[in-house]
Protein backbone atom coordinates (compact mmCIF):
# COMPACT_ATOMS: atom_id res chain seq x y z
CA UNK A 1 0.00 0.00 0.00
CA UNK A 2 1.25 3.63 -0.96
CA UNK A 3 2.10 6.00 1.86
CA UNK A 4 -0.73 8.58 1.71
CA UNK A 5 0.66 12.40 0.98
CA UNK A 6 0.32 14.67 3.53
CA UNK A 7 0.26 18.35 1.53
CA UNK A 8 2.28 19.91 4.61
CA UNK A 9 5.51 22.10 4.42
CA UNK A 10 7.83 19.11 3.69
CA UNK A 11 5.82 18.20 0.77
CA UNK A 12 6.02 21.60 -0.24
CA UNK A 13 9.64 21.95 -0.17
CA UNK A 14 9.87 18.54 -2.04
CA UNK A 15 7.57 20.06 -5.18
CA UNK A 16 9.68 23.19 -5.43
CA UNK A 17 12.54 21.70 -5.29
CA UNK A 18 11.02 19.18 -8.53
CA UNK A 19 11.84 16.37 -6.35
CA UNK A 20 10.29 13.42 -9.48
CA UNK A 21 9.47 10.60 -6.85
CA UNK A 22 6.84 13.49 -5.13
CA UNK A 23 5.52 14.80 -7.68
CA UNK A 24 4.83 11.21 -9.77
CA UNK A 25 3.20 9.96 -6.22
CA UNK A 26 1.41 13.84 -6.22
CA UNK A 27 0.03 13.46 -9.65
CA UNK A 28 -1.13 9.36 -9.03
CA UNK A 29 -3.31 11.47 -6.21
CA UNK A 30 -4.92 13.83 -8.16
CA UNK A 31 -6.21 10.75 -10.46
CA UNK A 32 -6.97 8.24 -7.83
CA UNK A 33 -9.03 10.98 -5.33
CA UNK A 34 -11.37 13.55 -5.96
CA UNK A 35 -11.09 14.53 -2.81
CA UNK A 36 -7.05 14.75 -2.90
CA UNK A 37 -7.65 16.94 -6.37
CA UNK A 38 -9.53 19.24 -4.21
CA UNK A 39 -7.08 19.74 -1.32
CA UNK A 40 -4.49 19.85 -3.69
CA UNK A 41 -5.72 22.72 -5.47
CA UNK A 42 -6.05 25.07 -2.52
CA UNK A 43 -2.39 24.75 -2.19
CA UNK A 44 -0.83 25.26 -5.90
CA UNK A 45 -2.57 27.83 -7.40
CA UNK A 46 -0.06 30.86 -5.16
CA UNK A 47 2.53 30.91 -8.26
CA UNK A 48 3.40 33.63 -10.91
CA UNK A 49 1.72 32.35 -14.10
CA UNK A 50 3.84 30.12 -15.83
CA UNK A 51 2.94 29.10 -19.64
CA UNK A 52 1.65 26.25 -21.04
CA UNK A 53 1.53 25.12 -24.82
CA UNK A 54 -0.43 22.54 -25.97
CA UNK A 55 0.36 20.27 -29.17
CA UNK A 56 -2.92 18.78 -30.61
CA UNK A 57 -3.38 16.66 -34.25
CA UNK A 58 -4.70 13.96 -35.96
CA UNK A 59 -3.39 10.32 -34.38
CA UNK A 60 0.17 9.52 -35.90
CA UNK A 61 0.94 13.46 -37.15
CA UNK A 62 4.02 13.16 -35.19
CA UNK A 63 2.91 15.10 -32.16
CA UNK A 64 5.16 13.27 -29.44
CA UNK A 65 7.69 13.09 -31.71
CA UNK A 66 7.83 17.06 -32.74
CA UNK A 67 7.80 17.35 -28.78
CA UNK A 68 11.19 15.44 -28.37
CA UNK A 69 12.62 18.35 -30.65
CA UNK A 70 10.61 20.78 -29.01
CA UNK A 71 12.04 19.66 -25.78
CA UNK A 72 15.79 19.70 -26.72
CA UNK A 73 15.32 23.14 -28.32
CA UNK A 74 14.36 24.34 -25.13
CA UNK A 75 16.62 22.15 -23.15
CA UNK A 76 19.28 24.20 -25.36
CA UNK A 77 17.59 27.57 -23.82
CA UNK A 78 18.52 26.30 -20.36
CA UNK A 79 14.41 25.34 -19.81
CA UNK A 80 13.25 22.89 -17.48
CA UNK A 81 10.37 21.16 -18.97
CA UNK A 82 7.83 19.43 -18.39
CA UNK A 83 5.17 17.32 -20.17
CA UNK A 84 1.77 15.72 -19.95
CA UNK A 85 1.02 13.29 -22.76
CA UNK A 86 -2.66 12.28 -23.21
CA UNK A 87 -3.83 8.89 -24.93
CA UNK A 88 -6.91 7.34 -24.91
CA UNK A 89 -8.53 5.13 -22.21
CA UNK A 90 -10.81 2.12 -23.61
CA UNK A 91 -14.45 2.99 -22.69
CA UNK A 92 -15.00 -0.46 -22.06
CA UNK A 93 -12.21 -1.26 -19.72
CA UNK A 94 -10.88 1.64 -18.37
CA UNK A 95 -7.82 -0.01 -19.73
CA UNK A 96 -4.83 1.96 -21.97
CA UNK A 97 -1.97 1.71 -23.77
CA UNK A 98 0.18 4.81 -23.40
CA UNK A 99 2.96 4.85 -25.49
CA UNK A 100 4.22 9.17 -26.48
CA UNK A 101 6.31 8.30 -23.61
CA UNK A 102 8.70 6.40 -26.49
CA UNK A 103 8.91 9.20 -28.99
CA UNK A 104 11.02 11.05 -26.21
CA UNK A 105 13.55 8.83 -25.69
CA UNK A 106 16.27 11.42 -26.25
CA UNK A 107 15.75 13.16 -22.91
CA UNK A 108 15.26 9.17 -20.59
CA UNK A 109 18.04 10.68 -18.20
CA UNK A 110 17.74 14.38 -18.09
CA UNK A 111 16.78 15.43 -14.81
CA UNK A 112 15.36 18.53 -16.45
CA UNK A 113 12.71 16.73 -18.35
CA UNK A 114 9.75 15.75 -16.22
CA UNK A 115 6.99 13.09 -18.75
CA UNK A 116 4.44 12.05 -17.53
CA UNK A 117 1.35 9.74 -19.47
CA UNK A 118 -1.97 10.23 -18.68
CA UNK A 119 -4.84 8.67 -19.70
CA UNK A 120 -8.16 10.27 -20.79
CA UNK A 121 -10.07 8.32 -18.26
CA UNK A 122 -13.10 8.47 -20.45
CA UNK A 123 -13.04 11.70 -21.12
CA UNK A 124 -13.90 13.20 -24.84
CA UNK A 125 -12.44 16.56 -25.57
CA UNK A 126 -8.42 15.40 -26.19
CA UNK A 127 -7.04 15.49 -22.54
CA UNK A 128 -8.39 14.12 -18.96
CA UNK A 129 -10.51 15.64 -16.10
CA UNK A 130 -7.39 16.12 -14.42
CA UNK A 131 -5.00 17.29 -16.85
CA UNK A 132 -5.24 21.22 -16.01
CA UNK A 133 -4.76 20.66 -12.73
CA UNK A 134 -1.69 18.35 -12.93
CA UNK A 135 -0.60 21.49 -15.04
CA UNK A 136 -0.81 23.63 -12.38
CA UNK A 137 1.16 21.10 -10.06
CA UNK A 138 4.17 21.35 -12.41
CA UNK A 139 3.81 25.41 -12.77
CA UNK A 140 3.64 25.13 -9.07
CA UNK A 141 7.17 22.94 -8.90
CA UNK A 142 8.75 25.90 -10.79
CA UNK A 143 9.39 24.17 -14.52
CA UNK A 144 9.66 26.68 -17.39
CA UNK A 145 7.23 25.33 -19.66
CA UNK A 146 4.44 23.40 -19.48
CA UNK A 147 4.05 20.95 -22.80
CA UNK A 148 0.44 19.05 -22.59
CA UNK A 149 -0.10 16.58 -25.87
CA UNK A 150 -3.67 15.82 -26.30
CA UNK A 151 -4.67 12.44 -27.81
CA UNK A 152 -4.86 12.22 -31.45
CA UNK A 153 -7.94 14.49 -32.69
CA UNK A 154 -10.40 14.62 -35.50
CA UNK A 155 -12.76 17.44 -35.52
CA UNK A 156 -14.26 17.96 -32.15
CA UNK A 157 -11.86 17.61 -29.58
CA UNK A 158 -11.41 20.97 -28.12
CA UNK A 159 -10.28 20.99 -25.21
CA UNK A 160 -6.80 21.70 -25.20
CA UNK A 161 -8.12 25.18 -24.95
CA UNK A 162 -9.17 24.92 -21.35
CA UNK A 163 -5.78 23.43 -20.38
CA UNK A 164 -3.08 25.26 -22.26
CA UNK A 165 -2.48 28.77 -23.12
CA UNK A 166 -1.77 28.53 -26.70
CA UNK A 167 -1.58 25.64 -29.03
CA UNK A 168 -0.16 23.81 -32.06
CA UNK A 169 -2.21 22.33 -34.36
CA UNK A 170 -0.20 19.41 -36.37
CA UNK A 171 -1.09 18.61 -39.87
CA UNK A 172 0.67 15.79 -41.87
CA UNK A 173 -0.22 16.95 -46.24
CA UNK A 174 -2.57 15.09 -48.00
CA UNK A 175 -4.90 15.30 -45.33
CA UNK A 176 -8.34 16.94 -47.53
CA UNK A 177 -9.20 20.19 -49.56
CA UNK A 178 -9.75 23.66 -48.63
CA UNK A 179 -13.47 22.54 -47.49
CA UNK A 180 -11.88 20.82 -44.36
CA UNK A 181 -9.82 24.02 -43.38
CA UNK A 182 -13.17 25.87 -43.13
CA UNK A 183 -15.14 24.31 -41.09
CA UNK A 184 -15.97 25.00 -37.39
CA UNK A 185 -13.89 23.10 -34.72
CA UNK A 186 -10.21 21.89 -34.30
CA UNK A 187 -9.21 24.74 -36.32
CA UNK A 188 -10.15 27.32 -33.71
CA UNK A 189 -7.80 25.82 -31.48
CA UNK A 190 -4.56 25.79 -33.47
CA UNK A 191 -2.34 29.40 -32.82
CA UNK A 192 -0.05 28.15 -34.48
CA UNK A 193 -0.13 25.51 -37.53
CA UNK A 194 2.28 23.32 -37.77
CA UNK A 195 2.90 21.23 -41.31
CA UNK A 196 4.77 17.76 -39.95
CA UNK A 197 6.28 15.55 -42.25
CA UNK A 198 6.94 18.39 -44.94
CA UNK A 199 9.03 16.12 -46.85
CA UNK A 200 6.29 14.47 -48.37
CA UNK A 201 4.15 15.36 -50.95
CA UNK A 202 1.53 18.21 -50.87
CA UNK A 203 2.73 20.38 -48.62
CA UNK A 204 2.03 23.56 -50.98
CA UNK A 205 -1.44 22.86 -51.67
CA UNK A 206 -1.62 22.10 -47.66
CA UNK A 207 0.44 25.24 -46.68
CA UNK A 208 -2.35 27.41 -49.21
CA UNK A 209 -4.98 26.62 -47.24
CA UNK A 210 -3.79 27.13 -43.69
CA UNK A 211 -2.18 30.48 -44.72
CA UNK A 212 -6.03 31.18 -46.45
CA UNK A 213 -7.61 30.52 -42.76
CA UNK A 214 -4.82 32.54 -41.17
CA UNK A 215 -4.88 35.71 -42.93
CA UNK A 216 -9.06 35.18 -42.67
CA UNK A 217 -8.46 34.81 -38.87
CA UNK A 218 -5.89 38.05 -38.82
CA UNK A 219 -8.27 40.17 -41.07
CA UNK A 220 -10.93 39.61 -38.64
CA UNK A 221 -9.62 39.51 -34.91
CA UNK A 222 -5.37 40.59 -35.72
CA UNK A 223 -4.24 37.49 -34.42
CA UNK A 224 -1.52 36.30 -36.44
CA UNK A 225 -1.20 32.71 -37.47
CA UNK A 226 1.90 31.14 -38.17
CA UNK A 227 2.40 28.27 -40.40
CA UNK A 228 5.14 26.52 -40.07
CA UNK A 229 6.28 23.49 -41.92
CA UNK A 230 8.31 20.92 -39.64
CA UNK A 231 10.29 17.49 -39.48
CA UNK A 232 9.91 15.63 -36.52
CA UNK A 233 13.06 13.47 -37.64
CA UNK A 234 15.29 15.90 -38.58
CA UNK A 235 14.37 18.73 -36.57
CA UNK A 236 14.19 21.11 -39.74
CA UNK A 237 11.32 24.00 -39.12
CA UNK A 238 11.54 23.17 -34.82
CA UNK A 239 12.95 26.66 -34.12
CA UNK A 240 10.41 28.42 -36.37
CA UNK A 241 7.64 26.64 -34.63
CA UNK A 242 8.99 26.95 -31.25
CA UNK A 243 9.38 31.46 -31.99
CA UNK A 244 6.05 30.78 -33.33
CA UNK A 245 4.22 29.42 -30.08
CA UNK A 246 6.66 31.96 -27.92
CA UNK A 247 5.21 35.42 -29.76
CA UNK A 248 1.59 33.69 -29.71
CA UNK A 249 1.58 33.48 -25.87
CA UNK A 250 2.63 37.32 -25.71
CA UNK A 251 -0.54 38.05 -27.41
CA UNK A 252 -3.60 39.00 -25.49
CA UNK A 253 -5.69 35.85 -26.30
CA UNK A 254 -3.49 33.67 -24.64
CA UNK A 255 -4.29 35.93 -21.32
CA UNK A 256 -7.38 35.44 -21.78
CA UNK A 257 -7.55 32.10 -22.41
CA UNK A 258 -5.40 31.85 -18.88
CA UNK A 259 -8.68 33.72 -17.23
CA UNK A 260 -10.91 31.41 -19.05
CA UNK A 261 -8.71 28.26 -17.65
CA UNK A 262 -9.26 29.32 -14.49
CA UNK A 263 -13.29 29.47 -14.70
CA UNK A 264 -13.57 26.16 -16.38
CA UNK A 265 -11.93 24.54 -13.58
CA UNK A 266 -13.74 26.22 -10.98
CA UNK A 267 -16.79 24.48 -12.97
CA UNK A 268 -15.28 21.33 -12.76
CA UNK A 269 -14.74 21.29 -9.38
CA UNK A 270 -18.43 21.97 -8.71
CA UNK A 271 -19.21 19.21 -11.87
CA UNK A 272 -16.73 16.52 -9.33
CA UNK A 273 -18.09 17.69 -6.33
CA UNK A 274 -21.93 17.43 -7.47
CA UNK A 275 -20.83 13.93 -8.91
CA UNK A 276 -18.89 12.67 -5.68
CA UNK A 277 -21.73 13.47 -3.14
CA UNK A 278 -24.95 13.84 -5.41
CA UNK A 279 -25.21 11.64 -8.22
CA UNK A 280 -22.81 8.90 -7.21
CA UNK A 281 -24.89 8.30 -4.18
CA UNK A 282 -27.92 8.57 -5.71
CA UNK A 283 -26.84 6.07 -8.42
CA UNK A 284 -25.81 3.68 -6.31
CA UNK A 285 -27.91 3.95 -3.68
CA UNK A 286 -31.37 2.54 -2.76
CA UNK A 287 -33.30 4.94 -5.16
CA UNK A 288 -31.05 4.68 -7.46
CA UNK A 289 -30.63 1.14 -7.72
CA UNK A 290 -35.27 0.54 -7.71
CA UNK A 291 -34.88 2.99 -10.80
CA UNK A 292 -32.78 1.03 -12.91
CA UNK A 293 -34.20 -2.39 -12.19
CA UNK A 294 -37.37 -0.78 -12.84
CA UNK A 295 -35.89 0.41 -16.24
CA UNK A 296 -34.43 -2.98 -17.19
CA UNK A 297 -38.00 -4.49 -17.01
CA UNK A 298 -39.71 -1.99 -19.00
CA UNK A 299 -41.76 -0.44 -16.24
CA UNK A 300 -40.22 3.11 -16.60
CA UNK A 301 -38.78 5.42 -18.60
CA UNK A 302 -35.36 6.91 -18.31
CA UNK A 303 -36.90 10.74 -17.72
CA UNK A 304 -38.10 9.30 -14.27
CA UNK A 305 -34.68 9.23 -13.10
CA UNK A 306 -35.30 12.76 -12.68
CA UNK A 307 -38.26 12.66 -10.76
CA UNK A 308 -36.54 9.65 -8.27
CA UNK A 309 -33.70 12.35 -7.97
CA UNK A 310 -35.45 15.26 -7.29
CA UNK A 311 -37.62 13.22 -3.98
CA UNK A 312 -34.81 11.76 -3.18
CA UNK A 313 -33.19 15.09 -2.48
CA UNK A 314 -36.22 16.14 -0.26
CA UNK B 1 -14.76 2.04 -9.32
CA UNK B 2 -11.32 0.47 -8.95
CA UNK B 3 -8.32 2.45 -10.29
CA UNK B 4 -6.72 0.89 -12.88
CA UNK B 5 -2.96 -0.87 -12.08
CA UNK B 6 -0.09 0.69 -13.81
CA UNK B 7 2.41 -1.03 -15.42
CA UNK B 8 5.28 0.30 -17.60
CA UNK B 9 6.35 -2.72 -20.50
CA UNK B 10 9.84 -2.25 -21.33
CA UNK B 11 12.68 -4.14 -23.31
CA UNK B 12 16.28 -3.60 -22.26
CA UNK B 13 19.47 -3.80 -24.15
CA UNK B 14 19.87 -5.19 -27.99
CA UNK B 15 16.60 -7.50 -27.95
CA UNK B 16 14.07 -6.73 -30.96
CA UNK B 17 11.83 -9.39 -30.00
CA UNK B 18 8.59 -7.02 -29.58
CA UNK B 19 5.51 -9.58 -30.62
CA UNK B 20 4.88 -10.63 -26.70
CA UNK B 21 5.18 -7.41 -25.09
CA UNK B 22 2.94 -5.58 -27.79
CA UNK B 23 0.30 -8.99 -27.19
CA UNK B 24 1.08 -8.15 -23.27
CA UNK B 25 -0.29 -4.34 -23.84
CA UNK B 26 -3.11 -5.30 -25.19
CA UNK B 27 -4.17 -8.19 -23.33
CA UNK B 28 -3.53 -6.04 -20.20
CA UNK B 29 -5.36 -2.92 -21.84
CA UNK B 30 -8.15 -4.84 -22.56
CA UNK B 31 -8.37 -6.17 -18.65
CA UNK B 32 -8.58 -2.80 -17.30
CA UNK B 33 -4.69 -1.86 -16.92
CA UNK B 34 -2.80 1.31 -17.44
CA UNK B 35 0.35 0.41 -19.72
CA UNK B 36 2.94 2.53 -20.14
CA UNK B 37 4.59 1.26 -23.73
CA UNK B 38 7.86 2.53 -23.63
CA UNK B 39 9.50 0.66 -25.91
CA UNK B 40 12.74 -1.25 -27.32
CA UNK B 41 16.76 -1.05 -26.83
CA UNK B 42 16.56 0.90 -23.07
CA UNK B 43 18.56 0.95 -20.79
CA UNK B 44 17.97 -0.56 -17.43
CA UNK B 45 18.56 3.62 -15.67
CA UNK B 46 16.24 4.52 -18.83
CA UNK B 47 13.35 1.86 -17.12
CA UNK B 48 14.07 3.53 -13.69
CA UNK B 49 13.35 6.83 -14.62
CA UNK B 50 10.79 6.21 -16.75
CA UNK B 51 9.09 4.04 -13.53
CA UNK B 52 9.59 6.85 -11.42
CA UNK B 53 8.24 9.69 -13.32
CA UNK B 54 5.16 7.42 -14.62
CA UNK B 55 4.94 5.84 -10.77
CA UNK B 56 3.71 2.79 -12.52
CA UNK B 57 2.75 -0.02 -9.92
CA UNK B 58 4.52 -2.71 -11.48
CA UNK B 59 7.76 -2.61 -13.77
CA UNK B 60 7.48 -5.71 -16.55
CA UNK B 61 10.47 -6.91 -18.18
CA UNK B 62 10.31 -8.37 -21.43
CA UNK B 63 13.81 -10.39 -22.40
CA UNK B 64 14.19 -12.76 -24.94
CA UNK B 65 17.92 -11.84 -25.42
CA UNK B 66 19.44 -14.05 -22.71
CA UNK B 67 20.46 -10.78 -20.68
CA UNK B 68 17.77 -11.08 -18.08
CA UNK B 69 20.31 -12.06 -15.45
CA UNK B 70 22.50 -8.76 -16.49
CA UNK B 71 19.57 -6.71 -17.12
CA UNK B 72 17.45 -7.44 -14.13
CA UNK B 73 20.61 -7.36 -11.55
CA UNK B 74 21.11 -3.70 -12.60
CA UNK B 75 17.47 -3.14 -12.71
CA UNK B 76 16.56 -4.00 -9.24
CA UNK B 77 19.81 -2.17 -8.07
CA UNK B 78 18.63 1.33 -9.49
CA UNK B 79 14.70 0.30 -7.96
CA UNK B 80 16.51 0.31 -4.51
CA UNK B 81 18.70 3.11 -5.21
CA UNK B 82 15.68 5.09 -6.29
CA UNK B 83 12.93 4.36 -3.70
CA UNK B 84 11.55 1.70 -5.95
CA UNK B 85 11.59 -1.53 -4.70
CA UNK B 86 8.04 -1.49 -3.26
CA UNK B 87 6.77 -1.93 -6.77
CA UNK B 88 6.47 -4.98 -8.05
CA UNK B 89 8.52 -6.63 -10.76
CA UNK B 90 7.64 -8.92 -13.63
CA UNK B 91 10.19 -11.11 -16.29
CA UNK B 92 8.85 -12.69 -18.88
CA UNK B 93 10.21 -14.19 -22.04
CA UNK B 94 12.55 -16.66 -22.62
CA UNK B 95 13.66 -17.67 -19.23
CA UNK B 96 15.59 -21.02 -18.50
CA UNK B 97 14.40 -22.85 -15.29
CA UNK B 98 17.30 -22.57 -13.60
CA UNK B 99 17.46 -18.71 -13.66
CA UNK B 100 13.75 -18.24 -12.03
CA UNK B 101 14.69 -18.88 -8.40
CA UNK B 102 17.98 -16.44 -8.76
CA UNK B 103 15.88 -13.83 -10.67
CA UNK B 104 13.66 -13.66 -7.89
CA UNK B 105 16.57 -13.65 -5.27
CA UNK B 106 17.68 -10.45 -6.77
CA UNK B 107 14.06 -8.85 -6.17
CA UNK B 108 12.15 -10.06 -9.49
CA UNK B 109 8.14 -10.86 -7.73
CA UNK B 110 7.53 -12.96 -10.83
CA UNK B 111 8.42 -14.83 -13.69
CA UNK B 112 6.68 -15.84 -16.95
CA UNK B 113 7.48 -18.06 -19.38
CA UNK B 114 6.58 -19.30 -23.17
CA UNK B 115 2.96 -20.59 -22.69
CA UNK B 116 2.12 -18.02 -20.08
CA UNK B 117 -1.88 -17.32 -19.85
CA UNK B 118 -2.39 -13.95 -20.04
CA UNK B 119 -5.47 -14.48 -17.19
CA UNK B 120 -3.02 -15.80 -15.10
CA UNK B 121 -0.74 -12.83 -14.94
CA UNK B 122 -3.78 -10.23 -14.64
CA UNK B 123 -4.59 -12.67 -11.55
CA UNK B 124 -1.37 -12.02 -10.00
CA UNK B 125 -0.79 -8.21 -10.76
CA UNK B 126 -4.09 -7.63 -9.08
CA UNK B 127 -3.21 -10.15 -6.09
CA UNK B 128 0.35 -8.66 -5.74
CA UNK B 129 -1.08 -4.34 -6.12
CA UNK B 130 -3.26 -2.92 -4.03
CA UNK B 131 -4.40 0.65 -5.55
Amino acid sequence: MRRPIVLDDAWRAAIQSRDIATLARTITAIERSPEFLLQLSREVFSVQPVSSIGITGVPGAGKSTLLNQLIKHYRQAGKNIAVLAVDPSSIQTGGAVLGDRLRMQDHALDDGVFVRSLSTKGQLGGVSETTFITAQLLKFAGFDRIFIETVGIGQNELDIVRVADVSALVFIPGGGDYVQGIKSGVMEVGDVFAINKSDLDGVRALEKVLQMEAHDRENKTGFVTTVCRTNAISGDGVAELSHALETALQSSQALARRASQLRAFSELLLTIELRQHWLKPFVAGERGTAFFADLERGKTQPADIVDAFREAQE
Amino acid sequence: MTQPIRILLAKIGLDTHTIGITVLAKELRDRGFEVIFSGLKQTPEKVAHAALQEDVDVIGVSCLSGGHMTHLKVLAEKMKEMGLDDRILIVGGVVPEEDVEPLKALGVDQVFTMGANMDDIAAFLRSAVSV
